[in-house]
């Protein structure tokens, strides 16, 4: 009983000095302007690189070509799909958008930018976010938007640069979840709730005559589409109906971002 | 025994840079089950370095402190079952 009872006050002793040490690292991390999250960050992205062309190499090798054969072509029907749908989208911003809101759109369009590629993946994060390979050094700061598709046609806003380090940032996805964003559909108010894996959903009133296609705007984001309405669901009885919204191409397909440099 | 810890562990740290978040909790579980592993506070730390925005715990390192409550809390069931 003794022996049991000294054996569990040493192992009280050394939790207590690990949460300790884990409390000094974050304040050495906070005061130093977050060194140590920045070199791990560093380091993830070039282990996430070198996983990546193993992966790569290894599927190249032949040895699952059978597998590998139908996976291309897979990955080509869907990239296709992904590219109308980015189309379709894109179209409909424009059908949408009324003459104030495009001299917004002009004036965001006028501001700089630099194409990025992610580095990591993006459903390793329990937060939500997830790396791009820019940073300070390039002139991406903390609050910049990070866009994908046509940015011609103002494309549409995946997330916001949330700790912008020198050679990568961490970005924070809008449908991060439980990220609330207050956005507009066919002119209707709504706030849109984040639900991870780059969808989310947010209730409309059911008068409200949304359909699946129409473009999800925020002003939060500079008057940019933010998704589409993917399905909506109308509840018997109730005031409101829910809408799906989503983003028009899947976020695993996603390789390169464009930064809009405030 | 040594080998199955530090398998778990590398395991635990690979898993945060490419799994969903449920698989290096499930490998941090599983450390804390069988051993005394302090060392899945540190792996916890690390996710939240990785992926957490801010600093000076803002927002909440959740995942540090759900290492240390998975640490804590099967520490007895441990200790009744491995000890």
């Amino acid at each position: 009983m003794m022996s049991l009872y000294r054996h569990s006050n040493k192992n009280g002793r050394r939790l207590f000095f690990a949460v300790v040490l884990v409390i000094v690292i974050f304040l050495i991390d906070g005061v130093s302007g977050g060194n140590i999250r920045e070199a791990l960050r560093l380091g993830a992205s070039y282990a996430w690189g070198a996983g990546a062309r193993a992966g790569s190499a290894l599927l190249d090798s032949g040895f699952f070509s059978t597998r590998r054969a139908l996976e291309r072509e897979n990955q080509a029907l869907r990239n296709e799909i992904a590219r109308l749908q980015m189309r379709a989208a894109d179209h409909e911003v424009i059908k949408a958008e009324n003459e104030s809101l495009r001299e917004f759109v002009r004036l965001a369009e006028s501001g700089n930018g630099i194409t990025a590629p992610i580095v990591s993946s993006f459903r390793a994060s329990p937060y939500g976010t997830f790396l791009i390979g820019a940073g300070v050094e390039d002139g991406v700061e903390d609050g910049d938007l990070v866009v994908v598709g046509d940015v011609e046609l103002g494309g549409f806003v995946v997330g916001r640069v949330e700790d912008a380090g020198g050679g990568q940032s961490l970005v924070k996805g809008i449908f991060a979840p439980g990220e609330r964003t207050e956005a507009t559909i066919q002119g209707v108010g709504i706030t849109v709730e984040g639900r991870g894996g780059g969808q989310a959903r947010a209730d409309a009133p059911r008068d409200a005559v949304i359909q699946a296609g129409d473009p999800v705007i925020s002003t939060s984001f500079g008057v940019r589409a933010i998704g589409i309405v993917g399905r909506v669901e109308e509840g018997t009885g109730g005031a409101s109906q829910r809408v799906f919204i989503q983003l028009p191409i899947p976020l695993a397909s996603l390789e390169f971002v464009y930064v809009l440099i405030q | 025994m040594l080998y199955v810890r530090i398998s778990l562990a590398i395991a635990a740290i690979v898993s945060a840079l490419f799994f969903p978040p449920w698989v290096p909790l499930i490998l941090i579980g599983a450390l804390a089950l069988r051993f005394e592993a302090l060392e899945v506070l540190f792996i916890g730390l690390m996710m939240d370095f990785l992926w957490l925005p801010g600093a000076f715990f803002s927002p909440i390192p959740l995942f540090t402190i759900a290492a240390f409550l998975i640490l804590w809390g099967l520490e007895p069931l441990r200790r009744e079952l491995f000890v």
